[in-house]
């Protein structure tokens, strides 16, 4: 089981004077209930990994398969949901209801199987449907709109969800919301998130692969990233902030056994290990 | 997967076509049009056909591209021809099915047209083919400026032109990220008669179009917020008629009056 890539190139316009190699080698895998988090800079090739792995591109080398079969744009339709940057742009229908439907109703479901799935989904990311189900989608906010994209999705039940930076340009509570939405749907969904920060993400997350320049940097268990601070400078990316004061400390001679991501537990340990009394 | 955006066609080149200043090449355009209709004969056509292949020629342009202007209009020349040439009830059909029957005079007519709207087509796309769009755009400003003495908003005119062309690349993105999305969420384009396949397109342009005019909306303010008066604007690069130019354009409108006068 599992979206597995191995050693997976893609090149834009190939044969011509704009041929540029977008992925050289590229292996990944994620299973049901796990959360793969890809880190890279801008044009590290995130969201071209992302199109091939939603079967939207066809890799130029390497092979992709979904649960042991070869991945085709059959086969990932409707069992890999991909919600893309700034997914609100993508909202048409006349109410949010009608807009989550979209999905599942081009794969066929229909009837009062089609409503449960959206009030579902709907609820999954928190948005009640009584209350947004016959809103205009164009009248939502930023992370509202976002989320009802998201839902549009999930009520397609993909096996496989992935997402690419679904928290940009969002605020405070709107990327709170989107975290607890990957937080529910990766307990029978394989999730993918795509970001160009590793802070929001990789303290869930079970394995993080690190893009630059088309190639892997760094694949492995998210928790050996967080102890190792050159995975991120390696890709020229920022380790998360708390991670950079932790180790500061640490190497000052600080006893500070296990690094943390979340503020609040680092500076119970920061006090533990007396660094305030400094 | 690429969705193929039938924005624009320019060819970048260095011809003695593309080089000619774009104004000459609107005005050569204008009188092979009058051509076409002023001279209304077959010598008229096929005059004004040998003048937009000899042009094609010189440019350079690919026979392929040139030729892909007339896909569009495939079906307008079908239309054409059959509704000249068939006829109910002709008095002496070539061949006849029931009441309806290929009329000769029709047929020849129905050639006659088509061949027009071919010659049409051809010859205005050599302009489109051969002239960036903001060289296009800035040749209309500089012919319409007279018109600023009748109070034409030119300068505003000019400017939306430019804003137009400046967001079809933008546009042409945008509509390719959409689809890109909605073909992720199982919608398909390419199935079905043409009802479905027009209908498999509003999830497509209902987003594009609100997000167009979003777009606009916050271009207007940010151009407001810099000052934006819609006073005459100045040009870093003024295009200049060379002698060339000039000789084109003359012998062009010599070329136009004989064979109007003559064909």
């Amino acid at each position: 089981m599992g979206l597995t890539a191995r050693d997976i190139g893609y090149t834009y316009s190939p044969g011509t004077d704009f041929a540029q190699a977008a992925l050289t080698d590229v292996s990944f895998r994620v299973a049901p209930g796990e959360l793969v988090l890809i880190v890279g800079s801008t044009g590290s090739g995130k969201s071209t990994l992302l199109r091939l792995l939603a079967g939207l591109l066809e890799p130029s080398s390497g092979s992709l398969t979904i649960d042991d079969s070869p991945l085709t744009a059959a086969r990932a339709r409707g069992a890999v949901g991909l919600v893309f940057q700034d997914a609100e742009s993508q909202l048409f229908a006349e109410t949010v209801l009608d807009d989550v439907c979209f999905g599942p109703r081009n794969l066929g479901v229909s009837g009062p199987e089609l409503q449960d799935r959206a009030e579902t989904a709907l609820s999954a990311v928190g948005l009640d449907p009584s209350t947004y189900g016959a809103r205009s989608p164009f009248g939502l906010s930023g992370g509202e709109a976002r989320r009802a994209a998201i839902a549009g999705v999930l009520a397609m039940h993909p096996r496989y969800l992935l997402l690419d930076e679904p928290t940009a340009g969002l605020d405070a509570p709107g990327r709170a919301a989107i975290r607890e939405v990957v937080r529910v749907s990766r307990r029978d969904t394989g999730v993918v998130v795509v970001s160009h920060s590793a802070e929001e993400f990789l303290g869930e997350a079970d394995e993080l692969l690190v893009l630059a320049d088309g190639q892997v940097a760094f694949a492995g268990p998210a928790r050996s990233a967080i102890e190792d601070p050159a995975v991120f400078d390696r890709a020229g990316l920022k380790s998360p902030e708390v991670l950079t004061v932790l180790r500061s400390a640490r190497d000052r001679g600080f006893d500070l056994p296990r690094l943390t991501l979340d503020p609040v537990v680092a500076a119970r340990a920061l006090h533990r290990a007396g660094v305030w009394a400094e | 997967m690429s969705i193929p955006v039938p924005f624009g066609q320019y060819v970048p080149g260095t011809s003695s076509v593309h080089r000619l200043d774009a104004r000459v090449k609107l005005a050569l355009v204008v009188a092979y049009v009058a051509v076409l209709f002023g001279a209304d004969s077959w010598w008229g056509l096929v005059a004004a056909l040998a003048a937009a292949v000899a042009a094609v020629a010189i440019s350079g342009v690919p026979v392929r591209l040139a030729l892909r202007g007339l896909r569009p209009v495939v079906w307008l020349l079908v239309f054409t021809l059959a509704a000249n040439a068939l006829r109910l009830d002709a008095p002496d059909p070539l061949v006849s099915i029931g009441r309806l029957g290929l009329d000769a005079q029709g047929l020849q007519n129905g050639l006659y047209f088509a061949a027009r709207i071919i010659a049409l087509v051809l010859g205005t796309s050599i302009l489109t083919l051969t002239t960036s769009p903001i060289a296009l755009t800035d040749a209309l400003t500089r012919i319409m400026a007279p018109l600023r003495h009748l109070r034409v908003p030119v300068d505003d005119i000019a400017m939306m032109f430019s804003i137009a062309l400046r967001f079809i690349p933008t546009t042409a993105e945008e509509a390719e990220k959409i689809v890109v999305a909605q073909t992720a969420r199982g919608a398909v384009f390419d199935e079905g008669g043409p009802v479905r396949r027009a209908r498999a397109w509003v999830p497509v342009l209902v987003p594009l179009f609100v997000n167009l005019f979003r777009r606009a909306d916050d271009l207007a303010l940010a151009m407001e917020s810099r000052c934006y008066t819609g006073s005459r604007r100045t040009r870093l690069h003024e295009p200049v008629m060379r002698p060339t130019d000039w000789i084109t354009l003359l012998v062009g409108a010599a070329i136009t009056t004989l064979a109007i006068v003559l064909l």
